[in-house]
């Protein structure tokens, strides 16, 4: 029998809350049964129930159709069409195919042909139709006149614009400053010279809190030139980061998790993951060897391991800072990460945390090249030299000495980001004129003169490029909705010359191709999603300085130290306003609609905090009361926090989530000092680490053998024991159905590969029209997701292992749904689906307290009643919008199932392997899941369904699920 | 055993009163299903005879009827996708830009061709809006135009002649044989199979593999 594994705090020392959350599957109902109030609201609407009959009497709406006056070549009403376009994150760009379907763009997935996505996507891409559709997003142009907001126009402000600008083009630009939002965009670039041209004083500041700028410092300190690094995880054996999300929050995620999944199916020699880092991340949980770490003590550990690998040999800069003594098992890691890293050599990598300072990225530098990783497992890209560039720290002197004349901000939302790097927000008030082009009217809009609404990359053009010269063109999938405008139009206006964002890119990409079949390659370039030259290749670098050996060193230890990274979902608070982001269970903590401290037992011991426990933190700066959470391997003595949240102008969805940590922001204020203290009083953590948890104590009761939900092999043999492989299959009292169907579909799911990122939950959501309830729902556990990521922990709550295990609909040959419905509304396909009638349903629930795996979703409300009219274009329609009353699940994308059959049979030919894939697994970035024909021997599931790791989960139960998990593969160095 | 919790679940004394209208609903019930039926099975329930005037008076008489144009014609997406589609304005003046040029009749198709914008064209075959129908799967196995939509050639206005229900759809898909035809021919009004009819169609069924599904998620996801 493997290792135990846990779900919660709760769950390991078996509270009663967490028995009764077991017990009752949806824990709040009865209350609510009886409480008069809520039975007085039920009886009126039974009143209006019965009022409706008679409506439902009369004949169907008359609906009329409307066909194009002539319509376009090639269009088909009805049959969606995929669009390539990119969408820029983290200073570094994704490709992107999107659907459209009728002219409106409903989903979105990775690129197969573009190398930072190869297919998958990550959560925010995911996420992004929904920003495009959302009602809150800036409508009109804003002016702000002695604190009056003042609906005005383009025409005006275009007019207002010009009269500014003649006015500083006397003086060359003198007091001119645009605050970009760091978008790696080559047109911009251009423009941005242009501008320089005309306006030489002008200066330009790129300021985005996600792109890696003490990355670029210290590697700037190290090799002498602007470089940044581009990772090549494929070919990396041993990995080992020190505070980075590698798989997250990183300009290169879904690239780097591809990596990842690559490095760990060569089971000849397995990837190898190390990390170091204060609190648990997604990264942290797939590694082999995990180490939780004070946050000040991250450039030690660094400078430990530099040592270490200086006595085997290897040339690093000297003189290394002498570390403080390490504890035991520090010591343990860094001589485990130095043996591997010696006998790895250029398949090697060493990644170091964003949040890190500039000395300890030009250490992790220095080792890289010392292992000559350099040019195998990382390179280093040159950055774009712009004229005219300055910095957030001359902006504010400006600022402060009333010199700034007009600053124009493109996107980003400096008055929160940039709050303490400007000086306060307040600061930004003092620019004579204040130009704002935003999505959002948001906080910095509201210090601005002038509001612009910025078009959405998905309906304005533009180009991006990758951190290692991959060029993309943004294709809008659809005209502007609010007649905004991109940042490249708004600097074509700035330049007098006003060309269209189309124009634009046309002209950068004229310049980039020069003459040979520009229009070919053009429009080469957007279907691809990208063009066949890369505009950037790696430059040689070395070791240029030292000097920035003394920066490291060690900080007051016995203080509580806090470590800021951005949110996992809403990241710095620019997808506030997106309730599919809000709504999904963050990755370790499960938390959804809000933030809270995080900090292990044993310092929530320490200083007498309780889980769920409001505290009072203050820092140098700052202070803000939120809601503790002890979670399992945060280090000691280290508060986790995140960025992004108690927003007061994101929108109806983002406004008052969560709490704000002014001046907290991510990049420079990772290492703080804090205080804190308890207030006695409870906070409200919306989490959903415990809910659907599938009761295994009933189970142990009853005498069956239960295997573990989760299991684990070891890398150097990657076989289950037969005995977790055998299933319960009495013969049935009854004559079993035979499955006829052409297709048998099934399902495995590589928890070797997930990473828990939670791109499925949203990709699903999506695609099949699921709908957002809240956060008082959620904490009821009503959350409506199809697929859900269980987190487990095992071992020792201070070091805890970590694993994830999606679980969706499990498809149970022999379901127990379907056996207790009294209305035959979910029932079993030919083809091996449990298919869910939702005409049929009466809500009785009695098939989700049957489910043993806790899969079906209830509605509870008619959750779309108030959609807005916008926000309906979002929906897919190839899926029924589910109504109040009647449960769902995930269906394996049976629209999709659906689609691919009617085209394979439409041609003639039988239907391919790979043809149908549902959109968990289309968007996976390390392609855990496999959907396919089990009836085709020949096909990827099926041969998957075969291998040595597969099992099934609670097949005790003689379910025989149409889901197989593929074990989890553990790699750790030989002593641990 | 905690009292209120138990007495939650207990039937209060008020519910025997409940018995006595047990008789009521002994005679009332069957007039209840007994119109419900009968309502529910109605063809002014299902709409069969439905035809609504369109914004133009286009016949499928004159057109299909007399001229012999081909349905696929104007509805062009019916073999390759779920909808057949209403064919745009431009389809009608490929031959209107010359014929019947300046005709009263035709001034809404003129004007959505000048203006670009649709003509409202009322829908006559509405399925609800969770049931998802594929043209393009049926036309292609061989089930022609006129088993769903009748004898359109014959059409002054088009009328619904099929109650479009579940079982209807549903004795078809449990016994296709009586509307396969060749699938080259699905567009003839007055195709009649050589031989016996069904005999014919289960010769067609199992040379082509026709195996339509009564799975619920054929039609409703």
């Amino acid at each position: 029998m493997g290792k135990a594994y846990w779900r919660s705090l709760d769950e390991l020392a078996e509270t009663p809350e967490f028995r009764q959350l077991v017990a009752r599957e949806f824990p709040h109902l009865a209350e609510e049964i009886f409480d008069p109030k809520t039975r007085r609201d039920f009886l009126k609407l039974i009143g209006a129930s019965l009022g409706m009959l008679g409506m439902a009497a009369c004949r169907w709406p008359k609906e009329t159709i409307l066909p194009f006056a002539g319509r376009p070549e090639g269009r088909i009403p009805g049959v969606p069409q995929q669009f390539a376009t990119a969408m820029a994150l983290f200073g570094n760009a994704l490709g992107l195919l999107v659907t459209s379907y009728d002219g409106r763009p409903i989903k979105v997935e990775g690129n197969p042909l573009h190398p930072e996505s190869q297919g998958g996507a990550h959560l925010w891409a995911q996420a992004s139709v929904l920003e495009l559709y959302d009602p809150d997003r800036s409508q009109v142009v804003v002016q702000r006149r002695a604190g009056q907001r003042v609906v005005s126009s383009w025409e005006a402000f275009r007019d207002e614009f010009r009269g500014q600008l003649g006015a500083l083009s006397a003086t060359g630009g003198e007091g001119f400053w645009v605050l970009a939002d760091g978008t790696p965009s080559p047109t911009r670039w251009r423009l941005q010279a242009k501008l320089a041209d005309l306006y030489p004083k002008a200066r330009w500041v790129d300021w985005d809190p996600l792109v890696r700028w003490q990355e670029r410092a210290g590697l700037r300190q190290a090799t002498g030139v602007s470089v940044v690094p581009h990772l090549d995880m494929s070919r990396a054996r041993v990995a080992v980061s020190f505070g980075d999300d590698l798989f997250l929050r990183h300009p290169q995620a879904v690239a780097n998790a591809r990596g990842y999944a690559q490095g760990r199916r060569d089971l000849q020699n397995p990837l190898r993951l190390f990390v170091a880092e204060p609190v648990p991340t997604i990264t942290g949980a797939a590694a082999d060897l995990r180490l939780a770490v004070k946050p000040d003590r991250l450039s030690a550990l660094l400078a430990a391991l530099a040592e270490a690998l200086a006595k085997a040999g290897l040339q690093l800069p000297a003189p290394l800072p002498s570390t403080p003594a390490l504890g035991e098992k520090e010591r343990a890691f860094v001589a485990a990460v130095a043996q591997d890293l010696v006998s790895a050599r250029s398949s090697a990598v060493v990644a170091v945390g964003a949040a890190l300072p500039p000395a300890c990225h030009a250490l992790g530098f220095a080792i890289n090249l010392a292992l000559g990783a350099v040019g195998s497992t990382v390179s280093y890209m040159p950055l774009p030299e712009v004229p005219g560039s300055g910095s957030l720290p001359e902006l504010r002197e400006a600022l402060e000495s009333s010199a700034v004349k007009l600053l124009l901000v493109l996107g980003g939302n400096p008055a929160l980001t940039a709050a303490r790097e400007l000086g306060g927000e307040g600061n930004l008030r003092r620019a004579k004129t204040l130009i704002r082009l935003g999505l959002y009217e948001d906080e910095t809009s509201r210090l601005a003169h002038w509001h612009l609404p910025q078009a959405h990359f998905l309906e304005g053009w533009g180009d991006v490029r990758t951190l290692d010269g991959v060029y993309s063109v943004v294709q809008p999938l659809i005209a502007p909705l609010y007649g905004g405008k991109t940042a490249e139009e708004l600097l074509s206006l700035a330049l007098g010359q006003e060309q269209s964002a189309y124009e634009l890119v046309r002209e950068t990409f004229a310049a980039l191709a020069g003459s040979k079949g520009a229009e070919q390659a053009f429009r080469k370039t957007l279907h691809d999603g990208l063009w066949s030259e890369k505009l950037a290749g790696p430059v040689a670098v070395q070791l240029a300085g030292t000097g920035w050996l003394g920066a490291l060193g060690v900080q007051d230890e016995t203080k509580l130290a806090a470590w800021v990274l951005p949110d996992s979902k809403v990241l710095d608070g620019r997808f506030a306003n997106n309730p599919w982001l809000q709504e999904l269970p963050e990755p370790i903590t499960k938390l959804t609609w809000g933030n809270a401290l995080l900090l292990g037992p044993s310092t929530a011991k320490a200083l007498g905090v309780r889980h769920r426990e409001l505290v009072r933190l203050s820092w140098e700066g700052g202070e803000a009361t939120l809601p503790a959470f002890v979670l399992p391997g945060v280090a000691e003595r280290t508060l986790g926090l995140v960025t992004g949240y108690g927003r007061q102008a994101a929108g109806r969805v983002g406004d008052g989530v969560g709490v704000a940590l002014r001046g907290l922001d991510a990049e420079g204020g990772a290492l703080v000092v804090a205080t804190l203290q308890g207030t006695g009083r409870e906070g409200e953590v919306v989490s959903t680490q415990d809910h659907q948890a599938i009761d295994k104590l009933g189970l142990e009761a009853l005498g069956h053998r239960l295997g573990e939900l989760v299991r684990e092999v070891r890398a150097r043999n990657p076989v289950l024991p037969p005995e977790d492989k055998a299933e319960l299959r009495p013969p049935m009292p009854w004559k079993e159905r035979p499955f006829t169907g052409e297709y048998q579909w099934g399902m495995v799911v590589d928890l070797a590969a997930c990473i828990g990122c939670g791109a499925c939950v949203v990709a699903c959501q999506a695609e099949n029209n699921i709908p957002v309830v809240g956060a008082k729902q959620v904490a009821k556990g009503r959350q409506m997701h199809w697929i859900r990521i269980d987190r487990w922990f095992s071992g020792p709550a201070e070091e805890p292992g970590f694993a994830f295990q999606p679980v969706m609909c499990q498809h149970c040959e022999n379901a127990p749904c379907e056996q207790v419905c009294p209305v035959a509304a979910t029932v079993h396909s030919e083809e091996g689906l449990n298919e869910m009638v939702y005409n049929r349903c009466v809500g009785t629930r009695y098939c989700s307290n049957n489910c043993p795996y806790k899969v079906r979703r209830f509605n509870y409300f008619n959750y779309f009643k108030n959609v807005s009219q916008v926000t309906k274009m979002a929906f897919n329609p190839e899926v029924t919008i589910r109504g109040r009353g009647v449960m769902e699940k995930c269906t394996f994308c049976v629209q999709r199932i659906e689609a691919g059959k009617i085209a394979a049979r439409n041609a003639g030919k039988p239907l391919v392997d790979g043809a149908v894939v549902p959109a968990c697994a289309q968007t996976c970035p390390t392609q855990a899941i496999a959907f396919g024909n089990l009836a085709d021997p020949s096909s990827k599931v099926a041969k998957l369904q075969q291998d040595p790791r597969a099992y099934g989960i609670l097949t005790e139960l003689n379910t025989r699920p149409r889901v197989l998990y593929l074990a989890k593969i553990t790699n750790p160095p030989e002593e641990a | 055993m905690t009292e209120p919790v138990a007495r939650r679940w207990v039937f209060p004394p008020w519910t025997n009163k409940l018995r006595q209208l047990l008789g009521a609903l002994l005679v009332l019930g069957p007039v209840y299903l007994v119109v419900l039926v009968g309502t529910g099975a109605s063809p002014k329930t299902t709409d069969v005879g439905y035809a609504p005037e369109q914004p133009v008076p286009y016949s499928h008489a004159l057109h299909v009827g007399q001229l012999g144009l081909d349905c696929r014609y104007c509805h062009n997406t019916v073999e390759v996708a779920a909808k057949a589609a209403i064919p745009s304005t431009q389809t009608c003046m490929n031959c209107h830009a010359r014929i019947r040029a300046t005709s009263p009749k035709l001034l809404a198709v003129r004007e959505s061709y000048a203006t670009g914008m649709p003509v409202p064209w009322v829908r006559v075959h509405d399925l609800p809006d969770y049931v998802y129908f594929n043209h393009a799967a049926h036309v292609r196995r061989g089930v022609g135009c006129v088993s769903c939509h009748g004898r359109v050639d014959t059409m002054e206005v088009v009328q619904q002649v099929a109650p479009l229900s579940m079982g209807w759809c549903l004795d078809c898909h449990r016994q296709p044989e009586r509307h396969l035809r060749p699938p080259e021919l699905v567009t003839s009004m007055d195709w009649v199979a050589p031989e016996d009819p069904v005999a014919y169609g289960r010769r067609l069924r199992e040379q082509r593999g026709i195996r339509p599904s009564t799975d619920c998620w054929t039609c409703h996801r």
